[in-house]
């Protein structure tokens, strides 16, 4: 059930950069010419469905038809997924990530390390992806799975906690949307697969949230 | 009476054991002994407290004696009960009659307490009368080669019936009945069953074999009832939600001293903890002898309070609907209904908790909370009289059950799947059910969903090689053990003191909005929050003044749409000012307040009344059809007025009416009333005012624990495997993206518009309305019936403080205004 996408992009500068953020999930810095992201979760449904839970497997399907989309409209240089790539055991999705991704050559394919990241180097080798263990610095920003683990005090972009915003409406109504989290040091990227929970704990004094629906961004 | 009967050795025994112990036989018990004797299956009706289980119960112990040769070793009599609670005291008590009849039947209770070892020794020889829950049944049903516990049975009895049935708990009754029948066909059923509204489609749904010879026998006995409301010194013109509370108190008190033991109903466990405070503030002699009881206190504590009733130690305990059923107490001579019991049913239930023996009276005080509830009072009494209870309609085609049953077949024994349709026809509840949406649960649970693509590595239930579908994995066996069952708990975190012991359960829901150092209310002690970790919250004892009772979601029932016909019915009388129920007399300057200001609205008449103040535009509507249809009207009312003219609302609800608040004049007029007060498109225009997918994605949450997409957290248990936890609302938005045809999203949104939106309940009032005479009413100021639902919703946006403050504004003003 590939998706249609209307790609949305909202300019930000974040350690003195400029970065653009989109609303799939996903963000460009045409600098370094890198797409960053986080949080995939490629193996997820299957491993729900290994354990009798009945989860589309067309997920992944969809995730991998949103980065097609990133890649041919960004054309970068570099993709760098900040953790959580994989969800958990080796499993028929990551046959499929690896038929999906054999098809492109034009850019590297860089993981640093999160907490469901945990297979052999061998598999890395073999999928071409580079793997860096805990992080990765680039023109003053690092990149980190997870904010809690930086020691640092310079400017960071991050993922593992799925941001979101609630929003309240009249009636009871209420709406969870996905978002990109910024302080002035520290920028949380969304989960990238859809096969995610969002997280609205965030304190909102600490960061200003960019939340983006179908057709746009909301700053919160 | 069959006078063969009468003479037989069986009855005669049973007879002369009663009579020894000083009983009679009642008809109704009698009347079931022969038809069980005839070989029929049925109902029967009964109050509660007059013998219900010597029915079937002696029935079969009359027939065993009678006809020794057509019983086998092992199980004869399985006893399903909604309640734990009551198991243990009916084994005894069954334990007792058989042995001085003189039988060697052994009784057992198997339910999620009965102890590992003693589950093991059933299973290797059945006892011959096993007393259990609908979800044991299920449980032993997955259990390999089961069907050989129930070959011989030769009687199920359904207890308490009326409470199954309207709940996926009753529809798992209702398959236990359709398989135990397949495996034992000459199996007498019975259902036992208190009087409720649709007592013959009760017997239906239960009993929907045609070959099965059915009798239906109903006791003529009727509990009687002495209602006594309780009336405040002065008539406030002004009702105001609640607020009686601590005045009431003094009149609540003497009542407790007068009997033995008292039964304190409130509807919240918020409520209970407030009035178990109010209590022993204005009498603190009663403490030691007070207590609190709700679903969120601590087991063992409830059970220590249970007994301390039982034997006469407590003077009186609070409680919510935890003790609606259960254990009958005999200390018990009065019960106090505190505020609305908002159903008929539930209040014949709650009075009959008193004066339990037959023929003994059931005495209830019904003490309003504002005056207006005096209200309630007069409905009750003739709605009592007029013997009109509500009906609880059955469940159909619940996917999330079916699909819970077929993993627990193929668990058990296996299934074929032709037998298994055959047999899911014949029950009540999945009769509707087609070939596509059986063979769709199927394929979700052999593949895992209906998409073209195969799971591969989905193998939840297998085909096998002989047709039979079988579950093969341990793993998936053991989760599935773990996750049967339909009654799906709120996330809750146990509460303990820093220093150690237990004090109860509370809704995660609720302690997520407390910082640390505040202080709450739970089972009548107040806490001070020291911090939450791994699922259980530290508190410390704190001596604050303000402390908060938690709000525990759910705990606000709707009026029921019975006791409400009646509220309107006695509005009436008192608008024709000719009553002679001293309730309503007693309001009088209330209703001449109210008729001088606005009107009263007769059982033909839909009063709205137009208020503006310096908050802005009040519209108020008086349907009095509950707070869920209230909510749903408001949302279409304000939806169908944004069409007319952009405006934003705050709405607030009460039972009885709603308000819609714009800080801008709301165009109204009796033309536009009636346009948006139309029939037509009415569920479109429903749909298109409130956000469905948000209200499904809520209901799916119980859809996905039983259809077994989410793992059940129970209390206090972390999930077995973190990289499978995930929210059903995360699920619900994964089918809706990329399986719009899954079976369970279709019933999360039925269960919206049955359960949530009550469109039955919706169409019926917009059809009442539109009948009768619209009287719309501009006033000055607020009315008797508006106040309170203003009220309530300053309460929802206001710290305590500044509500009484705003409260005090609004009463002077308005006395202001009458002596203008």
């Amino acid at each position: 059930m590939a998706k249609s996408l209307n790609l949305v992009e909202h300019l930000v500068e974040f350690g003195g950069i400029k970065m653009v953020l989109t609303n799939a999930a996903a963000l460009y810095i045409p600098d370094l010419q890198a797409l960053v992201l986080a949080d995939i979760h490629i193996g997820k449904s299957s491993h729900f469905q290994k354990h009798g839970i009945a989860i589309p497997n067309t997920v992944l399907e969809n995730d991998l038809s949103k980065l097609e989309i990133l890649i041919h409209h960004f054309n970068p240089k570099q993709v760098i997924v900040v953790g959580d790539m994989f969800h958990a055991e080796n499993n028929s999705e990551i046959q499929q990530f690896k038929d999906w991704k054999a098809r492109f050559s034009a850019f590297t394919f860089s993981l640093v390390k999160g907490n469901h990241d945990r297979y052999y180097h061998s598999i890395y080798k073999d999928l071409d992806v580079e793997v860096i263990q805990n992080e990765l610095t680039v023109e003053g920003v690092t990149f980190i799975h997870n904010l809690d683990h930086y020691k640092g005090e310079g400017c960071t972009i991050s993922g593992h906690l799925h941001p979101g915003v609630l929003v309240q409406a009249k009636a009871r109504q209420r709406i969870k949307l996905p978002c990109f989290a910024m302080s002035h040091q520290h920028l949380i990227l969304p989960a990238f697969s859809e096969f995610t929970g969002l997280n609205t704990r965030l304190d909102n004094n600490t960061f200003k949230f960019y939340a983006y629906t179908e057709t746009g961004f909301f700053e919160f | 009476m069959n006078s063969n009967f009468k003479t037989s050795i069986g009855y005669q025994l049973v007879e002369q054991w009663m009579a020894k112990n000083g009983h009679q036989p009642f008809d109704f018990q009698k009347k079931s002994w022969q038809a069980y004797h005839d070989g029929s299956s049925g109902m029967v009706v009964a109050p509660t407290g007059f013998g219900k289980t010597y029915s079937i119960f002696l029935a079969v112990v009359i027939d065993y004696l009678n006809h020794p040769e057509s019983y086998q070793k092992g199980l004869k009599l399985l006893w399903v009960s909604p309640l734990r609670s009551l198991a243990k005291d009916l084994a005894k008590a069954m334990s007792l009659a058989i042995n001085d009849i003189g039988l060697d039947w052994q009784v057992s209770v198997r339910n999620g307490d009965t102890p590992q070892k003693e589950r093991r020794a059933q299973e290797r020889l059945m006892p011959d009368i096993l007393i259990t829950t609908p979800e044991t049944i299920q449980l032993l049903f997955t259990q390999k080669s089961n069907s050989k516990w129930f070959k011989h049975l030769n009687c199920l009895v359904v207890d308490e019936w009326h409470e199954l049935l309207g709940s996926k708990r009753g529809v798992l009754t209702e398959l236990a009945v359709g398989r135990l029948l397949q495996l034992s066909p000459k199996l007498r059923i019975w259902g036992i069953t208190a009087t409720i509204g649709n007592i013959e489609e009760a017997a239906q749904v239960l009993l929907p074999y045609p070959h099965l010879k059915k009798q239906f026998i109903t006791s003529k006995l009727k509990k009687k009832i002495n209602i006594q409301p309780v009336f405040p010194d002065t008539v406030e013109l002004l009702p105001w939600a609640g607020h009686l509370g601590k005045s009431m108190a003094s009149k609540i008190i003497p009542i407790i001293q007068k009997h033995r033991t008292t039964l304190i109903f409130t509807n919240t466990r918020g409520q209970a903890e407030l009035w178990y405070q109010i209590i022993l503030e204005a009498a603190p002699e009663l403490a030691g002898l007070l207590a609190i009881h709700h679903g969120s206190i601590d087991g063992k504590l409830r059970i220590w309070i249970e007994d301390s009733i039982a034997s006469g130690q407590l003077k009186a305990v609070i409680c919510t609907s935890s003790l609606d059923l259960g254990v009958d107490f005999k200390p018990v001579d009065c019960v106090i209904q505190i505020g609305s019991a908002k159903g008929i049913a539930r209040f014949v239930q709650r009075a009959g908790r008193s004066g339990h023996s037959p023929y003994e009276t059931s005495v209830i005080y019904l003490v309003p909370t504002n005056t207006l509830e005096l209200l309630e009072a007069s409905a009750l009494k003739q709605a009592y009289k007029d013997q009109h209870l509500e009906t609880r309609t059955p469940i159909v085609l619940p996917y999330d059950v079916l699909v819970q049953y077929l993993v627990t077949l193929a668990t058990g024994e296996g299934f074929k799947a032709n037998e298994v349709f055959f047999q899911l026809k014949q029950t009540h509840a999945f009769q509707y059910l087609t070939e596509d949406d059986f063979a769709w649960a199927i394929q979700f649970i052999t593949q895992g969903g209906s998409t073209l693509k195969s799971y591969e590595e989905f193998h939840k239930v297998i085909k096998d090689y002989d047709g039979i579908y079988r579950v093969k994995n341990k793993r998936i066996s053991m989760l599935h053990r773990m996750n049967v069952g339909v009654i799906v708990s709120d996330a809750m975190l146990k509460v303990k003191f820093k220093s150690g012991g237990y004090i109860g359960m509370i809704e995660e829901f609720f302690i997520s909005k407390l910082k640390p150092k505040s202080a709450f209310i739970l089972a009548g002690r107040t806490l001070e929050l020291d911090r939450v970790k791994d699922m259980t919250v530290y508190v410390k004892s704190s001596k604050a003044k303000n402390a908060i009772a938690p709000s525990w979601m759910g705990g606000r029932l709707p009026l029921s749409s019975k006791l409400s016909a009646y509220l309107r019915l006695k509005l009436s009388e008192a608008a024709q000012n000719q009553t002679k129920d001293k309730e309503l007399q007693f309001l009088n300057p209330l209703w001449n307040f109210l008729q001088s200001q606005s009107h009263i609205p007769s059982n033909e008449e839909f009063l709205v009344e137009y208020i503006q103040t310096k908050d802005g535009h009040h519209l108020f509507m008086y349907p009095f059809e509950g707070r869920l249809v209230h909510e749903v009207m408001s949302a279409l009312i304000a939806f169908r007025l944004g069409k007319i003219k952009p405006l934003t609302f705050t709405m607030a609800m009460n039972d009885y009416g709603f308000e819609l608040l714009s800080d801008q004049p709301i165009p109204i007029d009796e033309l536009v009333l009636k346009s948006i007060l139309s029939e037509e498109n009415l569920m479109e225009d429903v749909i298109g005012s409130i956000n469905a997918s948000e209200m499904a994605s809520r209901a799916f949450r119980d859809i996905a624990v039983i259809s077994g997409l989410v793992e059940q957290s129970a209390f206090g248990q972390s999930k077995t495997n973190k990289s499978l936890q995930s929210s059903s609302g995360l699920i619900f938005r994964v089918l809706e993206e990329h399986e719009p045809g899954n079976l369970l999203l279709r019933q999360a949104y039925e269960e919206v518009f049955n359960q949530q939106l009550e469109e039955a309940r919706l169409r019926g009032a917009m059809q009442r309305i539109n009948k009768g005479t619209l009287v719309f009413k501009s006033l000055n100021s607020f009315s008797p019936l508006s106040f309170p639902i203003k009220v309530d919703s300053l309460r929802e946006s206001l710290s305590s403080e500044q509500l009484d403050k705003r409260i005090k504004r609004l009463q002077q003003q308005q006395q202001q205004w009458q002596k203008a």
